[in-house]
């Protein structure tokens, strides 16, 4: 990190920050951070012990692994089991649960996986492996789905015929439209800053002026986030909703235009499934026909299975901020990010696992829902 | 997976660039990115620069903080 953006974690700020907020809280307000690099954030630098009790902040459902369908890991695992495939997947999705287990579990018993962290590298081996048919799960929202189509144009320029693409790419602000027509009363939305690189804080508008909620887009150091949740209570305090733009040292307000239409040329919009939140119009992006070639959905035959998904997982009401991991009765007994029973728990994005890392292996238990108050010295 | 990291440029060959960050060095696809030169900061996400990163915008924003403990009407 760069020496200048090493100021966005220095102490004196933050404290000079939480005297503002602290002197900002004019109500009550719940403030979703949709994004799960925030959940980490917030959860790895203590943020949300810091916060006056007045403040409540609910994660919300931008962990792309958590809002995964299983029937999309059904597919998946399906296809791993099939002879002379080799899956390139990205680690997070290693532990994520289907019906028929997991990527770990399938590779215990013979399946070729392999980890990328790029889909760039999916598209290496499989001109590696001329001899297998290399699948790429193209899993996340708009920040991921660019490099997705990078690789399925490079695809076609190179003629590469054992590359398939299995996409389940999401968007961000059909997802933030729902949560904000339905009941969960959200005062502010801190806005997803990757998500927006690509986006743009433009796209957000409609959340300030049909649902009236502030939203701020917010890079991801302790002060960006205190800067951002700062802006919101200003507007809340004035009654007012814009949308504003903490990040913009990376978000413009149109976006990555070069990058939208990359995306567009490979991608376009469908209906799609999110784990939790259940089907949203307009919110996921499907390969193009002229792609088909490389779409692992048309190459690969695989049939629906039963759900055997446990009941008591309470995932689908934590990424829509109903309820929090304390609520869930496996928590941290049967459910660990070791063995994983839901979603939430798989990915360090996930909310689930971000409590158990810092809050229930801090505390030794799993009972405090409420804040471990610190109040800063003025 | 939402996780973006600052690099800086190194060395770019057509679409690809070599990026530095903290001692790591990688090589990253700048083919998202428009007008990327040597020494500019990007987001590094899943192999790809997402966007270039403004410095003097992000030191600006921190002189914002530094004026306003004393001005909370400000907005
Ligand atoms: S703790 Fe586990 S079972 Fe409970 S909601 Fe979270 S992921 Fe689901």
């Amino acid at each position: 990190m760069t020496k200048e953006l090493q100021t966005y974690r220095n102490a004196d700020l933050a404290k000079s920050l939480l005297r503002q907020i602290e002197k900002e809280v004019s109500r009550p307000l719940r403030i979703m951070e949709v994004c799960g690099g925030h959940t980490m954030a917030i959860h790895k630098y203590g943020i949300n012990n810091l916060l006056p009790d007045d403040i409540q902040l609910i994660s919300g459902p931008g962990c792309p692994v958590c809002v995964t369908p299983v029937a999309y890991m059904d597919i998946l695992l399906q296809i791993a089991m099939q002879p002379d495939v080799i899956i390139a997947s990205y680690g997070d999705l290693m532990r994520v649960p289907g019906n028929l287990g997991n990527l770990e579990a399938v590779r215990a018993k013979g399946a070729d996986v392999r980890l990328v962290i790029s889909p760039l590298d999916a598209l290496k081996k499989a001109k590696e492996n001329p001899g297998k048919k290399v699948v790429f799960p193209a899993i996340g929202f708009e920040t991921t789905a660019p490099g997705t189509a990078v690789a399925l144009l490079k695809a076609r320029e190179m003629d590469v015929d054992n590359f398939f693409v299995l996409a389940s790419h999401r968007t961000m602000p059909e997802a933030m439209q729902k949560l904000a027509s339905g009941k969960i009363n959200i005062d502010g939305f801190i806005g997803p800053g990757h998500v927006s690189c690509i986006t743009g804080s433009d796209v957000y508008g409609f959340l300030a002026s049909k649902y009236g909620i502030p939203v701020v887009i917010s890079g991801f150091e302790p002060i960006d986030l205190l800067m951002s949740l700062l802006m919101i209570l200003k507007q809340a305090r004035l009654s007012k909703a814009v949308v504003e733009n903490q990040y913009d040292r990376a978000v413009k307000p149109a976006g990555n235009v070069q990058a939208q239409k990359i995306m567009y040329s490979v991608f376009e919009s469908c209906d799609a499934e999110w784990r939790g939140l259940g089907k949203i119009n307009g919110s996921g992006l499907e390969i193009r026909e002229s792609f088909g070639k490389w779409n692992a959905l048309q190459h690969f035959k695989t049939s629906p299975v039963a759900s055997n998904e446990d009941k008591r997982c309470i995932c689908g009401k934590i990424l829509t901020g109903l309820k929090d991991p304390g609520q869930c009765p496996l928590f941290g007994a049967q459910c660990t990010p070791e063995q994983p029973v839901g979603a939430c728990m798989v990915s360090h994005e996930g909310t689930c696992n971000a409590w158990y890392r810092f809050k229930f292996m801090s505390n030794g238990n799993n009972t405090s829902t409420s804040r471990q108050r610190r109040k800063i010295n003025a | 997976m939402c996780l973006s990291i600052p690099m800086q440029i190194k060395k770019i060959d057509g679409d690809l660039a070599i990026a530095v960050s903290n001692g790591l060095k990688m090589q990253v696809s700048i083919a998202l990115i428009e007008n990327v030169t040597l020494e500019d900061y990007v987001l590094v996400h899943t192999g790809f620069a997402i966007e270039k990163i403004d410095i003097e915008r992000a030191m600006e924003m921190i002189e914002n903080i530094s004026t306003a403990d004393s001005d909370t009407e400000k907005l």
